[in-house]
């Protein structure tokens, strides 16, 4: 039984979410374990995404997102609504995952440069297999796939601001007024780095 | 060369099959989520407000508890002790001004339509919880505070003497 001001405040926090969300966010912030389990399995694959965008690494998003979800559930009773609850999970498995960043700030310039050199299990390159074994010409092969890790390699080399935001809005999870609420900066904020980011990018390439 | 594919292709990844189970793990290892609490700006908020709130019943119930007790005794507290409902209906119009904030607030059932659960309630009830209407308090009356008319008594002089001639032998000298 929710109480009438917190009922209140739960229809005014969940807009923007289905109504199947909004009665699955009720009953976890009524402490229903089995409710914010199903949560768990709607949004744990975006969850998921998000924290890659900022590691860049399975291993380390995974764990991200374990730790984000643990977090969330200690929270939600407190979740006043002020957001979609996806917006509000979003912005707490950022927060970790840049806290995980930070801390591993030596291994991320590690990652930079096998980025570079291109790894056979790292995600992406199934994709340039891919795109190199659609040309026939041999040569255009080898081009294809040294353009691919090209700018793999440009979009990690970016600074963190513009390199989040582009892989955040790359990945078509998200509007970018979530993105903005997840960096906390305003909206025109969130595109002027999008498209700043994509102009050092095709700057650098036809350099 | 499309830049957002790639950058898409960079979080693309697919879940390992194992980390929903982790994650509903994790979830239950944690125990029960904490319990809804008041956010602590409802609290720095709610006590200056509620302070308040006891300062303004106790300033408009202090001199109403005065004036009943010296001009309305024996009825008027029965009166609030007692079913209001039945007070109501009694010889309220020459009850004090304390006394009609009061029952003018409670609803006007017949007594028979209560059932004694409720004429016990009603009788258990806290004065102070009923309504305030700060209108219908008593006037000052200032009268209470006039000073009593003062009474002079004229002064009765008795003369030191009654013929003058030691003044007179005085100024001789």
């Amino acid at each position: 039984m929710i109480p009438a001001d917190d009922a209140l405040s739960a229809e005014r926090a969940l807009v923007g979410d289905r109504p199947e969300v909004r009665a699955l966010v009720a009953a976890a912030r009524e402490g229903d374990r089995a409710a914010f389990e199903e949560l768990v399995s709607l949004h744990y694959r975006t969850v998921l995404r998000t924290a890659m965008a900022a590691l860049q690494r399975r291993e380390d998003a995974e764990d991200v997102t374990q730790d984000a979800f643990v977090l969330a559930w200690r929270k939600v009773s407190g979740f006043r609504g002020d957001s979609s609850f996806k917006t509000w999970l979003l912005t707490i498995v950022w927060r970790q995952a840049l806290d995980r960043r930070r801390s591993r700030m030596r291994w991320w310039q590690r990652t930079s440069s096998r980025s570079a050199e291109g790894r056979a299990d790292e995600p992406g390159n199934d994709e340039i297999d891919r795109l190199a074994s659609l040309e026939a010409d041999p040569e255009r092969v080898t081009e294809a796939r040294h353009r691919v890790k090209q700018v793999r390699a440009l979009i990690a080399g970016l600074s963190p601001k513009l390199r989040d935001t582009l892989l955040l809005a790359a990945s078509g999870e998200y509007g970018y007024d979530e993105i903005a609420s997840m960096l906390g900066v305003p909206v025109g904020t969130v595109k002027w780095r999008v498209a700043e980011a994509r102009r050092i990018i095709h700057g650098t390439l036809q350099s | 060369m499309n830049i957002d594919r790639i950058a898409r292709e960079m979080v693309d990844v697919e879940p390992s099959v194992d980390l929903e189970a982790r994650i509903r793990e994790r979830i239950r290892a944690a125990g029960p989520a904490p319990a809804r609490t008041t956010a602590w700006w409802v609290w720095r908020v709610a006590t200056p407000l509620g302070a308040m709130a006891a300062v303004a019943v106790a300033v408009v119930q202090g001199p109403a508890v005065t004036s009943q007790v010296v001009s309305s005794p024996g009825p008027q507290v029965v009166s609030s002790a007692g079913p209001q409902v039945a007070t109501s209906s009694g010889p309220q119009g020459a009850a004090s001004p304390v006394a009609r904030v009061r029952t003018s607030t409670l609803p006007e059932v017949p007594a028979s339509l209560l059932t004694s659960e409720e004429i016990a309630w009603m009788e258990r009830r806290m004065p102070a919880l009923d309504p305030v209407n700060a209108l219908q308090m008593d006037r000052l009356r200032m009268d209470s505070i006039q000073p009593e008319p003062l009474a002079i008594t004229p002064l009765t002089m008795t003369p030191v003497g009654t013929d003058g001639a030691g003044i007179e032998r005085r100024n001789d000298r």
